[in-house]
Parts: C-alpha cells; sequence; structure tokens
C-alpha cells in the first residue's frame, strides 16, 4: 500500500478534485517538481503545463493548468489555479 | 363610482402588470440559481487564498526596514501586459489612512427590493465616519454610479455592465484598475462594501478591507516560517497578489449577485402576489357592479310592467 496524502484542486468556479492521492507533478516555475505523503510545507507558484496526478494503484489523471499556486502542509497539498482542464494520455 | 368600464380597464392593467412581475420572478429564479451555485463554489478558493496571503503576511512581517521600503515587486494580471510596480511598504503599511477608498458593488439594475437602497446607506455610512478625510469613490454597478453622480462626491472610478457568468478576464481587468488607482496613490486604503448572500431571503451588506494585506492572526503565525517559498518570497507574492486581487472581486461578484437575484425574485414574488389580491378584489367589485346593473333594470321592467296593469 503506498502511502497517501491529500489533494484538492480549487478554481473559481469550485473543486474540480477532492481525493487521496499518491503523488503529484506539477509544472513549477523553475521545472516540474513532484510531491509525494510527508512533504515538507511548501508554497510554489506554478506556472503553464500539465499536471499529473497518480492515485493508488498506479490510476494516473493528467490536467493542464494555465498557472496558479501550490501549498502542501501537513499531508495536505492544495491547488490554486484559474483554470484547468483534464487531458487525455 | 366607478363604472364598469373603469373596472375592466384597470382589470386588464392589473393582469398585465402581474405577467410581467411574475415573469421577471421567473427569470431572477432561473438566475439566481445559477448564481448561487457560482457563489457557493467560488468560497473554498477564496479562503484557500487568504490563508496562503496569511501565511505570506507572516513573513513579510520579518522584512527590515530597508527591505520595505527599497525593495519593489512587479506584478501583471494577464500575460503580455504593462507589469505595475510597488514597493513593499506600500503594500503592508496599515498606517493612518487620510484618503480612503470606497468600492462599492451595487446592481446594475433596480426592481430588486432594498437591495440597492441597503448598499448605498451603508456608503452613506462609510462617508459620515470620513468625514473631512479625502474619501473617494469607486462604482461598481450602474445603481451606485447614477445615485452619487448628481451628488457632489468625487468618484475617481466607475464601472457597469459586468456580466453575471462573471468572465475572469473582465474582472482581472477591474481588479488591475483598482490596483493600479492604489499603486498611483489615488487612495491609501480600500474598502469593499458588498452585499454577502445567504439565502434567497437573507443577505448582509459586508465591508472589508480590501488589498492591503491583513494584520497577522496569532494562531497562522505558528509554524508559517517553516514553509518553502519555490522558487522565493518576492517571486510567489508577485503571483499571489494579482490572484488575490482578482478573487476578491471575483468572489464579492459572485455573492453580490447571489444576492441581487435572490433578492429580486423575492421581491417580485412579493409583487405578483400583491397582484393576485388586487386583481382578486377588484374581480368581485365588478361582478357586484354588473349585478347591481342587472338588478337595477331588472326592477325597472318589472316597475314598468307593474305600472301597465
Amino acid at each position: 500500500m503506498a502511502v497517501t496524502f491529500h489533494l484538492e484542486i480549487l478554481t473559481p468556479n469550485g473543486s474540480e478534485l477532492d481525493e487521496q492521492v499518491v503523488s503529484i507533478v506539477a509544472p513549477g516555475e523553475l521545472g516540474y517538481l513532484g510531491v509525494l505523503a510527508n512533504h515538507a510545507p511548501l508554497i510554489t507558484t506554478l506556472s503553464i503545463g500539465d499536471l499529473k496526478v497518480t492515485f493508488e494503484g498506479n490510476r494516473e489523471k493528467h490536467y493542464r493548468i494555465t498557472g496558479g499556486i501550490l501549498k502542501v502542509a501537513r499531508n495536505e497539498a492544495v491547488l490554486l489555479t484559474e483554470s484547468i482542464e483534464e487531458s487525455g494520455e | 363610482m366607478a363604472t364598469l368600464l373603469d373596472l375592466k380597464a384597470r382589470i386588464k392593467a392589473v393582469a398585465n402588470i402581474k405577467k410581467i412581475t411574475r415573469a421577471m420572478q421567473l427569470v431572477a429564479a432561473a438566475k439566481f440559481t445559477r448564481a448561487q451555485n457560482r457563489a457557493r463554489a467560488s468560497r473554498p478558493y477564496t479562503k484557500e487564498l487568504d490563508d496562503i496571503l496569511g501565511v505570506l503576511a507572516t513573513l513579510t512581517e520579518m522584512l527590515s526596514e530597508e527591505e520595505r521600503t527599497g525593495r519593489t515587486i512587479d506584478f501583471s494580471f494577464k500575460e503580455n501586459e504593462e507589469p505595475l510596480r510597488a514597493s513593499w511598504s506600500k503594500l503592508l503599511e496599515q498606517k493612518e489612512e487620510t484618503k480612503p477608498g470606497l468600492v462599492l458593488i451595487t446592481a446594475d439594475r433596480g426592481l430588486c427590493g432594498a437591495f440597492n437602497t441597503r448598499l448605498l446607506r451603508a456608503a452613506h455610512q462609510f462617508i459620515d465616519e470620513h468625514e473631512g478625510k479625502d474619501y473617494k469613490l469607486l462604482l461598481i454597478g450602474k445603481k451606485g454610479y447614477t445615485y452619487f453622480r448628481t451628488k457632489k462626491h468625487p468618484i475617481i472610478y466607475h464601472r457597469h455592465g459586468i456580466s453575471d457568468k462573471l468572465n475572469l478576464d473582465e474582472i482581472k481587468e477591474v481588479a488591475r484598475n483598482l490596483v493600479e488607482l492604489f499603486i498611483n496613490d489615488e487612495v491609501d486604503a480600500l474598502h469593499l462594501i458588498y452585499t454577502r448572500f445567504k439565502s434567497a431571503m437573507i443577505s448582509h451588506v459586508t465591508q472589508e478591507k480590501f488589498l492591503s494585506i491583513p494584520p497577522v492572526k496569532e494562531k497562522e503565525t505558528a509554524g508559517a516560517d517553516l514553509y518553502i517559498l519555490e522558487p522565493d518570497r518576492d517571486v510567489v507574492f508577485q503571483r499571489l497578489f494579482p490572484l488575490y486581487a482578482t478573487t476578491k472581486i471575483f468572489s464579492a461578484l459572485a455573492e453580490s449577485f447571489a444576492s441581487e437575484y435572490g433578492s429580486r425574485m423575492t421581491a417580485m414574488q412579493l409583487a405578483t402576489k400583491n397582484a393576485e389580491e388586487m386583481l382578486d378584489s377588484l374581480i368581485i367589485e365588478r361582478n357586484r357592479l354588473r349585478q347591481a346593473i342587472i338588478t337595477k333594470e331588472l326592477a325597472e321592467i318589472v316597475g314598468g310592467a307593474e305600472a301597465l296593469k
């Protein structure tokens, strides 16, 4: 069993995702960054790019985001973005 | 005494009014449902953004005097636009307000009960409180503008016709305009007065500080310095600030629209009910009058026949 943490993706138009996840890979300002469970408290800006979310059982979801903010603290990650769209793959 | 014709005309008029208020009620109800969902949906985002800003505010408390005045931050609301520049001190300082600005969000249209009146009353109260200071008005919504335009108040910004679909680009423009006025020292503090939505019947006129970073609350201080900021504090702030300004306006508008439609729906519902009652009593009156005429005619015929005997 992979260790999970909670991820919530919020936009001004509502919540896009609110689930336990194993990892996320987000487009940071200085390059892609990965977050796993028990990550140190972090606030980072995101730029335009692909967001990959991995759930338990290797299920994956891909999104396109147009920048935003990611906050991680106490195994709770919150991603704020103005627009997000699920992409294929 | 009204004639039968008068009554008929009135019945027709009231029936028409009822049709109109009823239609407005239905339109408001449909828009209300959408606006309500939008207002509710935007709340978690707004709250989270406030929290992050709180963490940053804690960190900026540790800024030295030099950094406060010397360091500037550039930020832009949209891509490919001229960035705005401000020093830390401009954004942080909670100094004495000498040029407070009031951002008042009213509706563009009337016929929504006491919605606009309550906002105007709150605005007047604000003006009274800042009597003697160099206060400025920034009006969003047509009703507030047409009201204050005729009076001698300094209006430095007004905007109406914002879509209730809450187009983000449009709102960014408004937010940028407000921030620009703030940075250019047209005002040294901004207060936001808008209607916060609770339910179709209940909404509250709310006053909030806008743009100046809120003073740090005790419990937020704990652990704030543990955060890693990527790439660094200035860049995070640079990105966060326009987001924050936009979101504040966005959520205030979302709340305001939901309240407006709720208020209009209730007001029109009441108007329809009143029209119905009026219609009922008018119809009864008409029937009575008609019956009275028939009875009178019958009495005349009977009287005439009696006389012939």
